[in-house]
């Protein structure tokens, strides 16, 4: 199972509600690394992509490392 | 015969009619203004100092078209389409910071200050950000040209006009001594007046002294009408001039200090000019204003005025005593344009007429519109 469950879910759902983009980038990256851990690469860039998106909105540094992992897995352009 | 009627505004002054009444009160004929009159030429749409830091973004309503005006890293001013490349959606709702990337509420496609398309989320299918089809580099915001002037973001929506530096030649070099930085004065520097009539009639009536001992004698105690001159370069701007500018004081007798490196003429003139279509601007020799005018329909205007000065550390009290001066003076007019916007539901009224010695500078700018609605080949007939 490679969808936020649990706590991770509630996390997610809470940092939505809250509009914090600072916690939607750091859940929804460890979400896409539990996911590519388990083996499901799909998801896991699904979840990197969110993560990337928000870092990317509040100008956060780590955007161009997530970025970089999404070209890695080739799902983005450079 | 709106031809017709717009040639007999074309006459000398002696014989000229002023516009007639659909141009003050019909949707149809405001909606036929939007293009000569406001898209092709360089309309103001607020003031610089309204996004003072990076990434401030502010949306705004240009006659329908949906903007927002945001200052990059770079410090530059730019005015997108308020609108997404993907699907059409409105991307800035309400004045913001906007720190990273401008994010459509929608799909979250990402843009940058600069307008390039930085992120297609999900657009080749879940995790998948890019698309052969999707060109990024084709499919940046669309970005409305524009150039800031005495603090004012102008815009030319048409994308054809002259530059503004060339279209407003004259006018810059005549104020080539207010090109120095202009301080707005914050929150209590600016106000806005909610007016019933149409954006035309304040120009008209800003653009000619011959009002002012009848509608605001307080100024008149000083400021006589023999003491003021016109303004007039046809086809580029129409106001008015006065020699007896005398400056505000506070009670210890303190005063705002000049701009820099002004000539003696500016010691007791001041000059009251409209930048067509919209920003009626005052310049002072210690502090320059801005009206900017924001037709809500042929019947409703809204006049949004902010005061500049020299210096970013004036007295707060004088400034809120110059605010409520000029605020006094401006609401003064209000009887004026509002009482001719509901004279102009009188059928037949033939649009009035000048008077060849007082109202000149008027005159023009009704030329100026009447012109620019009939075009050059037909005006010249």
């Amino acid at each position: 199972m490679t969808n936020p469950t649990g706590d991770l879910n509630e996390r997610l759902l809470l940092a939505h509600a809250e509009a914090d983009c600072d916690r939607l980038v750091s859940l929804y990256r460890e979400a896409a690394d539990r996911a590519e851990a388990a083996g499901d690469l799909d998801r896991g860039c699904y979840f990197l992509t969110h993560a990337w998106i928000f870092a990317l909105e509040t100008a956060r540094p780590e955007a161009a490392t997530l970025k970089a992992r999404l070209v890695a897995h080739g799902r983005d352009t450079e | 015969m709106a031809t017709e009627t717009l040639r007999a505004v074309l006459q000398p002054i002696e014989h000229a009619h002023g516009l007639p009444n659909d141009h003050y009160t019909s949707d149809e004929t405001f909606a036929a203004e939007r293009d000569p009159l406001w898209f092709a030429t360089w309309a103001g749409i607020c003031v610089a100092s309204d996004m003072p830091e990076t990434g401030d973004a502010r949306p705004l309503d240009f006659l329908g078209v949906p903007l927002f005006v945001m200052r990059g890293r770079d410090g530059a001013i730019r005015v997108f389409q308020n609108v997404c490349r993907h699907r059409g959606m409105i991307l800035v709702t309400e004045p913001r910071k906007i720190e990273g990337a401008i994010r459509c509420p929608y799909h979250s496609w990402c843009y940058s200050h600069e307008g390039r398309l930085v992120a297609t989320p999900h657009v080749g299918g879940p995790g998948h950000n890019a698309h052969p089809d999707i060109r990024r580099d084709e499919l940046g915001l669309i970005e409305v040209r524009s150039h800031v002037w005495m603090g004012v973001v102008f815009i030319n929506l048409s994308g054809n006009a002259p530059d503004f530096a060339d279209h407003h030649a004259d006018l810059i070099a005549r104020w080539a001594e207010f090109d120095v930085p202009l301080y707005h004065g914050g929150k209590d520097s600016t106000f806005q007046l909610d007016c019933r009539t149409n954006w035309k009639l304040a120009v008209e009536n800003y653009c000619e002294s011959y009002h002012l001992p009848w509608v605001h004698p307080g100024l008149n105690s000083y400021s006589r009408l023999e003491d003021h001159h016109h303004i007039e370069e046809p086809g580029k701007f129409s106001g008015q001039g006065t020699e007896v500018y005398r400056q505000i004081k506070g009670d210890d007798g303190v005063t705002f200090p000049d701009f820099p490196g002004l000539s003696a003429k500016w010691d007791a003139a001041g000059e009251y000019i409209t930048v067509t279509p919209n920003v009626m601007f005052g310049v002072q020799r210690d502090h320059v204003f801005a009206i900017i005018l924001e037709p809500r329909g042929p019947r409703r205007t809204i006049e949004h005025i902010h005061l500049f000065y020299a210096a970013p550390d004036t007295s707060v009290s004088l400034r809120a005593r110059n605010t409520a001066q000029w605020k006094v003076v401006f609401e003064e007019d209000i009887g004026v344009v509002e009482g001719m916007q509901i004279a102009r539901g009188a059928p037949g009224f033939d649009g009035g007429r000048f008077s060849p010695a007082m109202d000149g500078p008027t005159h023009l700018f009704h030329r100026w519109v009447a012109h620019r609605m009939i075009g050059d080949a037909m005006a010249a007939e």
